[in-house]
């Protein structure tokens, strides 16, 4: 009963989600990757092995080292937290779920589903004041913005030799977001509403190595087969007579002008908005069976040639974009013990450090960030079923606000493994 | 496997308590001037007017008149009684009917038996309450009509005394074989009042006035015999045969023809037609108008009480004649709803709002054609505004382009 409450307490104290910061109004959102950790059972770092002993469920390239199959679902919370003025903002959602297959130790497929980015933001701007026929106005302008990018990934992985392996991610970008720009004065809002619309292909590649005995090197090369792009629809601007934030007849007080009286834009597309390029590499020391320290350093870059365009023609709650990113990432992995009867070595730990500077394109402002993950896995049934509970804070950092950014994330994922595809004789 | 067991459930309720807490969403600030809204003004003066009269009608307002007053002459007021199936009851045998009257209404508590109007009556005698003038009964003389003669006066007061309205009663009762003749296709029950003398202005209830109880009307009294068992009864009873359509002829004796003001009137018949001249593109692409004000301003000394305006855009394009300025019908078809706005004028100033057709017709929904200014039929009928045509008259727009 006491533990049944812990968890209703420590469900209770956490704001949860992936929570709205600055970052979302940037550019086409905030990158799922750049928010805490990807996935409960990997911990801080994305190539070294986390999840098991020479396997981490974020680089395809480990995966055809498990033995069996897995299906991995990560679910999370995020919230920010300004302290002046103050601003909690928290929402949850699935962060992860992963099925990989590995085919006789050689090879594996994999299928995900994450997000990518995400959109949703409310930001309103000062009051500010104009002239119009002997009368003073105060207006202040607002952006509401919901949706976002999600990913489906197909992977594989290749056991070159004993010593070296490939991966490969093929992530499809799909998602679509709606944007409601207001500009409020004189008892009621004028909002310009669109809708944009994405898709994109991303690619990852992995190179795994053995160097030396129980020192391992990973690299993953990034690129884009098909640079994010958008379909941009905006509709006419309308007086919200009846604040609902909708174009409608509802009563009381009909919008203006009459929603069929106006029509919306034609569909604009944009293409080369987002188009990530860059490398990280990783190094991975394994201290007997059970321990292992690793390190990842990153460089990412937004190479797209339209991120100009698609601003003038969909204006973003924060008019710049994140041109490139450095990261860098250790972490301190305990594994649990294959075939211990003890409850204790049951339970793997994780904890990690992460680092990243993102450089802004049309400023000098940059954003920093360093957060510290701590995770705790417990291992049931002979299979190697887990469960991981992880816990990650941060603080970021805007170079041109005064203000900082204080990031909680609490994601917890469960792994179920079963051997399938396996034929069965017919009794 | 126990302890396994266990784990799994708490796990399980976790996410349970992960999915359903309540997730907070506060707004952030931050500075939004490169949003792509902006609020902008424009102003237009360059309005042009031209006065026009027609012939007036004021069937829909809620007096009748008789007299004269301010250059406008009523010599006469119709009342067309309706097509009432009691009329029928000159033909059921179980009814008598013993006595007809015709019942007018009035504020006026000073009116005598002198000046009070003659009832007239011609059973084939038409008109129509919306269009009606006094260019149709031009040739109008009470000799064609049967006079009723001068009504009885009852002065109507309530528990303390105090005023409350003026009936005046004529005996119809000669009209019986008149009103119910069902022989006769064109029965229509038009009566008329006149006064000979049309000095001073007399103020009636027209049925736009009230939901029946000062409308002119009829009331017939009759005896309606029953049987109940073996015995025979009988009622006497009325019942009130309303107007079906009332109209005051009133003939303007002089019209202005000022060209430096616009004049608007319901008794004079005066209206003014204003073209705004606005281009095509007046607004930015993808505006919206938040505002779009008519500014007109008139001299207080002319116009005392409140006025009401009614600005109407025009629907089909009209050939102006030169040179005409006085129609029998209104030559401009107005477009009306949803785009006919009407507001008071009050202490100088009349602010018309307009931007619900100036929107369709930045818009390309709507052809701009011009407006029509016309005074609403609720005025008192005898007055009169006159806007000044300066720098003062003025379009002010406040909008918000993208």
């Amino acid at each position: 009963m006491l533990q049944i409450r812990l968890v209703f307490i420590i469900g209770a104290l956490v704001s949860l989600g992936i929570s709205q910061g600055r970052m979302n109004g940037i550019g086409v959102g905030h990158f799922n990757k750049y928010q805490g950790i990807q996935n409960a059972l990997s911990g801080a770092v994305e190539l070294a092995p986390s999840f098991q002993k020479n396997v981490s469920l974020t680089n395809p390239s480990t995966w055809h080292n498990l033995k069996f199959a897995y299906l991995s679902i990560s679910y999370s919370g995020n919230e920010n937290v300004i302290k002046t003025p103050s601003t909690v903002n928290g929402y949850s959602s699935l962060s992860n779920a992963l099925w990989v297959v590995p085919i006789k130790s050689n090879s594996s497929v994999g299928l995900s589903l994450s997000p990518y980015s995400d959109q949703r933001l409310t930001i309103v701007g000062d009051t500010s004041y104009f002239q119009a026929f002997d009368s003073t106005f105060g207006y202040t302008r607002s952006f509401e913005r919901s949706g976002g990018i999600l990913s489906f990934k197909i992977s594989s992985s290749l056991k070159v030799s004993d010593r070296a392996s490939l991966g490969i991610n093929h992530s499809i970008l799909f998602g679509s977001s709606r944007q409601n720009e207001s500009i409020t004065f004189g008892g009621s809002s004028i909002i310009q509403s669109s809708r944009a619309k994405y898709n994109g292909i991303v690619n990852d590649l992995f190179i795994n190595v053995l160097l030396i005995d129980d020192l391992s090197s990973y690299f993953k090369y990034t690129f884009s087969l098909k640079p994010l792009e958008s379909a941009i629809e905006q509709k006419y601007l309308f007086d919200d007579a009846n604040g609902n934030g909708y174009h409608d007849y509802s009563t009381a007080g009909f919008d203006f002008p009459f929603p069929d009286s106006v029509s919306a834009s034609p569909e604009e597309r944009v293409e080369d908005i987002h188009n990530p390029n860059g490398f990280k590499l990783g190094l991975n020391k394994s201290f007997g069976e059970k321990i292992a320290l690793a390190f990842e350093i990153g460089a990412l870059n937004d190479i797209a040639k339209n991120q100009d365009k698609f601003m003038s023609t969909l204006s973003t709650p924060i008019p710049n974009w994140i041109e490139k990113t450095n990261s860098l990432k250790a972490s301190f992995s305990y594994f649990p013990e294959n075939y211990s009867m003890r409850i204790f070595d049951k339970f793997s730990f994780k904890s990690g450090l992460i680092h990243y500077i993102h450089t802004m394109k049309y400023d000098e402002m940059d954003i920093e960030e360093l957060g510290f993950s701590f995770g705790v896995g417990f291992k049931f049934k002979p299979v190697g079923n887990q469960i991981n509970l992880n816990y990650y804070f941060g603080n970021r950092k805007f170079s041109n606000i005064a203000e900082k950014e204080f990031i909680q994330q609490i994601q917890v994922g469960i792994s179920l493994a079963d051997i399938w595809f396996v034929k069965r004789r017919q009794k | 496997m126990k302890i396994q067991t266990s784990s799994f459930k708490y796990c399980v309720l976790f996410i349970l308590v992960f999915m359903t807490y309540k997730c907070s969403d506060d707004t952030l600030y931050s500075d939004l001037g490169h949003g792509s809204l902006d609020i902008d003004t424009l102003s237009i003066s360059n309005i042009d007017i031209l006065n026009y009269s027609i012939a007036p009608n004021i069937g829909a307002n809620e007096r009748l008149y008789l007299g004269s007053k301010n250059g406008i002459e009523v010599p006469l007021s119709l009342i067309q009684i309706s097509n009432s199936p009691f009329w029928n009851f000159q033909y059921d045998s179980t009814k008598i009917i013993d006595s007809l009257r015709f019942s007018l209404y009035s504020n006026d508590s000073l009116i005598n038996l002198e000046e009070a109007p003659n009832l007239f009556f011609k059973s084939d005698s038409q008109f129509d309450e919306n269009t009606s003038n006094y260019m149709e009964f031009s040739e109008f003389s009470v000799a064609e009509w049967f006079d009723l003669g001068q009504p009885d006066l009852r002065i109507n007061s309530d528990t303390s005394n105090s005023f409350i309205y003026t009936e005046l009663v004529w005996d119809i009762d000669t009209l019986l074989t008149a009103l119910t003749d069902t022989l006769d296709s064109n029965l229509v029950r038009s009566f008329a009042i006149h006064i000979g003398n049309s000095d001073g202005l007399m103020e009636f209830y027209s049925e736009e006035a009230t939901t029946g109880d000062k409308d002119p009307k009829i009331t017939m009294f009759f005896r309606q015999t029953g049987a109940i068992d073996d015995s025979v009864t009988t009622d006497t009873l009325s019942v009130p045969i309303y107007s079906a359509g009332d109209l005051s002829i009133l003939k303007p004796l002089e019209i202005s023809s000022d060209s430096n003001s616009i004049i608007l009137s319901n008794g004079m018949g005066m209206r003014s037609f204003l073209n705004i001249q606005i281009e095509d593109n007046f607004l930015p692409a993808g505006s919206v108008i938040r505002s779009a004000d008519l500014i007109l301003n008139y001299d207080t000394t002319l116009t005392n009480s409140a006025y009401n305006v009614i600005i109407d855009p025009i629907d089909i394009d009209t050939l102006f004649e030169e040179g005409t300025y006085t129609y029998v019908q209104d030559p401009y078809e107005a477009i009306g709803f949803p785009y006919r706005v009407s507001e008071d004028a009050e202490n100088g100033l009349c602010v018309l709002s307009i931007k619900e057709v100036l929107q369709n017709i930045s818009l390309g929904n709507v052809e701009n054609l011009g407006f029509k200014l016309i005074a609403n039929e609720k005025n008192d009928p005898f007055e009169s505004i006159r806007f000044e045509m300066n720098q003062d008259m003025r379009l002010q727009i406040l909008y918000v382009t993208n």
